[in-house]
């Protein structure tokens, strides 16, 4: 009785295991102990995809699809709610893409979430994911049969340029045939090159004709190699390296002498010890000497007014500058004699001449000014009197 | 017999409960018919997975076969062959030995003794058989699921753990616990057809036999026309366990 009892309780025991070890399982598989977060995302096609079906992570199952909400209208779309594993939530991101895939070829449809970028940040509980629309294998057979009329065009077409291909290959070799065969009976000149006796030995002659050719110019080469080496024996080499030695010896001095040259004209039109240059000495020079040429003839003036030498002037006679003007300046003969030197220089030279009118009608000014000025006047005046 | 049937629908809930009787019924259904259906489903478990084997490899879908084998066992084999094994051991023990108590008139006697015989004999036997044949489903599907194991170990040497993982992947409750709780009514089934055919009888020896031959014939049509019935209201109550 004890026996039959154990054996009963032994029994319903196991069997109520088994039975609660195929649950546990069933839900261990489908992560059902496990904590959980809630996706959502959208289709337009759901591609046979059911309530229940598998959700992969980067290929890791994580899930399932608990809810498929149907669209009420044609431009809305299934909105599926996904259940996720916790502990995949860090490859799960705001910017993960979710498909539709299959499992093989003929295996079951899943959704399958891709990961995100690392950038991206943690898609939140109950957030919309985005998705890609599955390969419609309709449309996919539509494109794949115009493809392939295309493709059968194409190949209609090749195999019509193909049929043609032949026909012209065909025609060169039936010509090449004719060709070998005109070739072996000695006909064109490739022929009587081949079959004639006569071509034969004038070829041969050629070929003799080379050979002394090329013997002659091999002798002109051994002349040749004989005159290099005694150039080279009588050093016209080591003469030219002393030539070019020489000029550059001598474009060595040309470059110190101009240094120098340069040096002391750098010197010579440089500034002095007031720190005046050379082109500023030279115009105040100038200046001087015009100045005391204005001076000559201030004193020359003043000659011909003093007691000494006035009868001379008045019995030679002369010209006032005060009074002088240009025409008399020019056609006097005092000025045109050609036995004064001045005079005949003005007309040999008409930049002499510019030169002496310019001087002129400077002296003039400047004898006018000393007239217009009290203290000139009175020096004047003194000279005078 | 469909008014027999209800009264021991009546009788279940009606005190005494004859707990002992359901108990000792219990061990004469259930425990002593284990062997019988763990060795069948070792075997069938074998034979599943050779035969589905070779198909599956022509297509590269050998990592299937566990899969397909769980599936197969929970979701049908495991209940109808289950119901039909315990139907022919247990049917034709119950119709025998209460024709005999019958035609004995042992049934009298109790009844002579102020014992409801059909409380007594007929209602412990029916729950029994209720309560012990989803728990024999159950054997009888781990018992398939490890003969297809051992068939596949020695085939591809796969492991335990990758088999229990692939053969547990695609299943759902939905696919285990209505077809394993629906034996429930093959066990009531089986129960009353067989304590019918026994209770009922009115022959002698002859009759003995009619009445083993005829529950196990009975109760077996009626388990499988009753699963068509039940796998079609499973799959009205449970969408996503249609395969």
């Amino acid at each position: 009785m004890w026996n039959r009892n154990i054996t009963i309780g032994i029994f319903v025991v196991a069997g109520t295991a088994l039975f609660t070890l195929a649950i546990f399982l069933i839900g261990n598989q489908h992560t059902a102990f496990a904590r959980h977060i809630e996706l959502y995302t959208e289709f337009a096609n759901v591609d046979g995809l059911a309530k229940g079906s598998k959700v992969s992570v980067a290929g890791f199952d994580s899930g399932e699809v608990t809810d498929i909400a149907v669209p009420n209208s044609p431009s809305s779309r299934f909105r599926l709610k996904l259940r996720i594993e916790q502990r995949v939530r860090g490859l799960v991101r705001t910017d993960s893409m979710v498909t539709i895939a299959t499992e093989g070829v003929v295996g079951d449809k899943f959704l399958l979430i891709h990961q995100g970028s690392a950038t991206a940040p943690e898609a939140a509980p109950s957030s919309t994911l985005p998705s890609t629309e599955p390969i419609d294998m309709a449309d996919l057979l539509e494109k794949s049969t115009g493809l392939l009329n295309s493709a059968s065009g194409t190949m209609k077409t090749v195999a019509d340029k193909l049929n043609g291909t032949l026909d012209a290959v065909t025609t060169t070799v039936d010509n090449a045939n004719d060709l070998v065969v005109g070739l072996k009976q000695g006909k064109g000149t490739i022929g009587m090159l081949l079959r004639d006796e006569t071509t034969a030995t004038n070829v041969r002659q050629a070929v003799v004709n080379a050979k002394q050719a090329t013997t002659s110019l091999n002798h002109a080469s051994g002349q040749a190699d004989a005159l290099v080496s005694d150039l080279q024996s009588r050093g016209l080499g080591q003469r030219a390296d002393q030539t070019m030695s020489n000029v550059q010896s001598a474009a060595r001095n040309l470059d110190a002498t101009s240094q120098q040259l340069h040096q002391t004209l750098t010197t010579a039109l440089g500034p002095d010890e007031q720190g005046v240059d050379a082109a500023g000495n030279i115009q105040e020079s100038l200046s001087n000497l015009n100045q005391a040429t204005g001076n000559m003839a201030e004193d020359t003036e003043a000659l011909k007014h003093e007691f000494f030498f006035r009868g001379f002037f008045k019995h030679r006679g002369y010209y006032s500058l005060a009074t002088l003007d240009p025409t008399t300046y020019r056609t006097d003969k005092l000025f045109t004699n050609t036995g004064n030197p001045r005079a005949g220089s003005r007309r040999r030279n008409s930049s002499s001449e510019r030169r002496m009118e310019a001087k002129f009608y400077l002296r003039r000014e400047r004898h006018r000014s000393i007239e217009r000025s009290p203290s000139l006047a009175m020096r004047r005046s003194k000279a005078l009197w | 017999m469909t008014l027999f049937g209800l009264k021991v629908i009546a009788n279940v809930f009606r005190f005494p409960f004859e707990l002992d009787q359901i108990w000792s019924q219990m061990g004469e259904v259930g425990a002593r018919s284990l062997p019988l259906v763990a060795a069948s489903g070792l075997a069938l478990g074998v034979v599943m997975t050779l035969h589905t084997r070779s198909t599956l490899v022509t297509f590269g879908a050998s990592s299937m076969i566990p899969e397909l084998q769980s599936l197969s066992f929970f979701v049908e084999i495991g209940p109808l062959v289950a119901a039909l094994l315990v139907s022919g051991r247990v049917g034709a023990s119950i119709g025998a030995v209460l024709a005999n108590m019958r035609a004995t008139e042992q049934i009298d006697a109790i009844e002579a003794l102020s014992i409801d015989s059909f409380k007594f004999l007929v209602v412990p036997r029916v729950v029994a058989c209720v309560l012990v044949m989803p728990l024999l489903t159950t054997f009888m599907d781990f018992c398939g699921l490890l003969g297809g194991f051992v068939s596949e170990y020695a085939m591809s040497h796969l492991s335990l753990q990758l088999y229990v993982t692939r053969a547990f992947t695609g299943v759902e409750w939905s696919n285990f616990i209505p077809p394993t709780l629906k034996t429930a009514v093959f066990g009531f089934i089986i129960g009353t057809v067989s304590s019918f055919f026994g209770y009922s009888t009115n022959e002698g020896a002859e009759g003995i036999g009619r009445a083993a031959t005829s529950s196990v014939v009975v109760s077996s049509l009626l388990i499988i026309l009753a699963d068509v019935i039940l796998v079609k209201i499973i799959f009205l109550v449970f969408p996503e366990s249609a395969i």
